[in-house]
């Protein structure tokens, strides 16, 4: 048992940084074991593995049993506990003798598949979005999309998930944003709409284009506008997805040489409107479902003594009493929990809850739901 | 009688109305789930007593932890009792119970008398509510 015990909680201790999109729980640990003679070490590694094990339990178990109980009042009962969980690391918070057995009592950082999907909204900006007319296709038209695209950046900023932010004016995302120092962010600081370093950016182009598909004797035009946008993790730099949609108005349907024949090449032509309302409603469903269940990060803004400025607050959905996750990877892998004290709309402070390791302005924290 | 079906009515509204947040903070105020399990020191592996007192406490976790498993998830529970001539001569009951089981915590191990451990363990209401939603056919096997 004890020698299973040890190598599971190895197997567990030694699970990578991998935290893509998981969330974290932070959960307590308590293993004992027998001192066998004056032998301490080895009684200290089976209660560490004891403590992980129990740790470890405390993230998920799968429980089976079955019992069976017939006249003889003869009991058959067969319980199983499988425990899997993954750690990125943890801290002895006590370890020593009690009687006969050594105690270890762990905090660890157990990493789990699920995240929070509703009550929280990460920051989205918008950055440049292209519009390319083909020739050819009327000035209105040209009018209407612009039009559209307003509106439709507008219709984005109902999402549930995530808070838009108007940057159109400052170019594509491209690279880490973090280390991104141009006259591009002096342009961005000149016109208050700083790029949110945790959060994620939006950047694409509209492309629309005449489309013909006449038959023998119809002529068919459609108007076409193709949406094709990436969504960008701004902390990351990495491309999270790529949103492709198109539209399609009808513009011209018509039977060949009718017009002549009922007089209507003089009148004028009744031009298409073009509406991207629902173009833009698949894009903010498209985003809800992308964004929904990513973990909400911060920047710490501000540290001063425990004393913490976190980027994010109530528009977040951050609230007081909100534990956040500040991993230092610069620091042996260290980490430090943080606790909301008070939220304003857009920053919320903190403070820590152990006096080390002390946390640099700029680190990560991840909001732990 | 018109007074209750008003009152339900604007129930049944507010219901549809509450967000996920309102639910969970229902949830949140709600008691625990809690589950005990026993074991017995004398049947446990181990050479000295502090090994089978160790052994023990393991088995009542474990205990606890399928009580827990049946209160989340249920049980599948079979029974048959056979009669001759109006009287029992065979009653079997089987139960059985599969589950994952998420976020509980000790409350508390102690030990009862000289020979038996309980341990105590809970788990928050919004867990089981998240585990029942994430896990919806895992009982029953």
């Amino acid at each position: 048992m004890r020698p299973f015990a040890f190598l599971l909680a190895a197997g567990l201790s030694l699970v990578g940084l991998a935290q893509a999109q998981a969330g974290h729980r932070l959960v307590q640990g308590e293993g004992r074991a027998v001192i066998s003679g004056k032998d301490l070490s080895s009684a200290r590694k089976a209660a560490l593995a004891d403590a992980l094990y129990d740790a470890a339990s405390k993230l998920e178990s799968r429980v089976r049993g079955a019992s069976l109980i017939d006249t003889k009042g003869a009991l058959k009962d067969e319980s199983s506990m499988l425990v899997g969980g993954r750690f990125s690391g943890y801290h002895i918070l006590f370890e020593g003798r009690e009687g006969g057995s050594f105690v270890v009592r762990i905090e660890a950082l157990g990493l789990t598949e699920e995240e929070s999907c509703s009550g929280k909204r990460v920051d989205l900006d918008i950055r440049e979005v292209r519009t390319r007319v083909a020739p050819g296709v009327q000035g209105h038209v040209q009018a209407n999309v612009a039009e559209g695209l307003a509106r439709g950046i507008d219709l984005l900023g109902n999402g549930t998930a995530f808070r838009i932010s108007d940057q159109r004016h400052l170019r594509q995302t491209s690279g880490d944003e973090r280390t991104n120092r141009s006259q591009y962010d002096y342009m961005a600081q000149m016109t208050n709409s700083l790029p949110s370093q945790a959060g994620f950016s939006l950047s694409g182009g509209l492309i629309v284009e005449r489309v013909r598909a006449d038959g023998a004797l119809t002529n068919v035009t459609d108007i076409v506008v193709r949406l094709s946008m990436v969504l960008k993790d701004n902390y990351t730099g990495a491309r999270i997805a790529e949103i492709r949609r198109e539209m399609v108005t009808p513009d011209r349907r018509t039977v060949f040489g009718w017009e002549s024949v009922i007089g209507l090449t003089a009148a004028p032509r009744i031009q298409p409107k073009i509406d991207l309302t629902p173009l833009f409603e698949q894009v903010r469903d498209d985003l809800e479902t992308e964004l929904a269940c990513k973990p909400l990060r911060a920047m710490v803004q501000e540290s001063e003594k425990g004393a913490l400025v976190l980027s994010v607050g109530l528009e977040h959905g951050v609230e007081r009493g909100d534990y956040f996750l500040v991993t230092l990877p610069n620091s042996g892998n260290e980490w430090q929990v943080i606790r909301i004290d008070d939220a304003t709309p857009l920053q919320s402070v903190a403070r820590t809850l152990k006096a080390k390791p002390g946390i640099p302005v700029n680190a990560l924290a991840t909001l732990m739901r | 009688m018109k007074t209750i079906f008003v009152l339900a009515a604007c129930l049944l509204l507010a219901g549809c109305v509450a967000s996920e947040q309102q639910l969970r903070a229902e949830l949140q105020e709600q008691l625990p789930y809690r589950a005990i399990g026993y074991a017995s020191m004398r049947i446990q592996p181990g050479n000295t007593p502090a090994q089978k007192q160790l052994m023990a406490i393991r088995a009542a976790k474990a205990a606890a932890m399928r009580e827990l498993a049946e209160k989340i998830y249920g049980a599948d529970i079979s029974g048959q009792t056979s009669l001759t001539g109006g009287g029992v001569y065979s009653d079997q009951l089987r139960s059985s119970v599969d589950g994952l089981v998420r976020g509980a915590r000790v409350v508390s191990l102690t030990p009862i008398r000289n020979d038996v451990y309980e341990a105590v363990l809970e788990v928050e209401a919004w867990e089981v509510a998240a585990m029942r939603a994430r896990w919806p056919n895992r009982h029953h096997r």
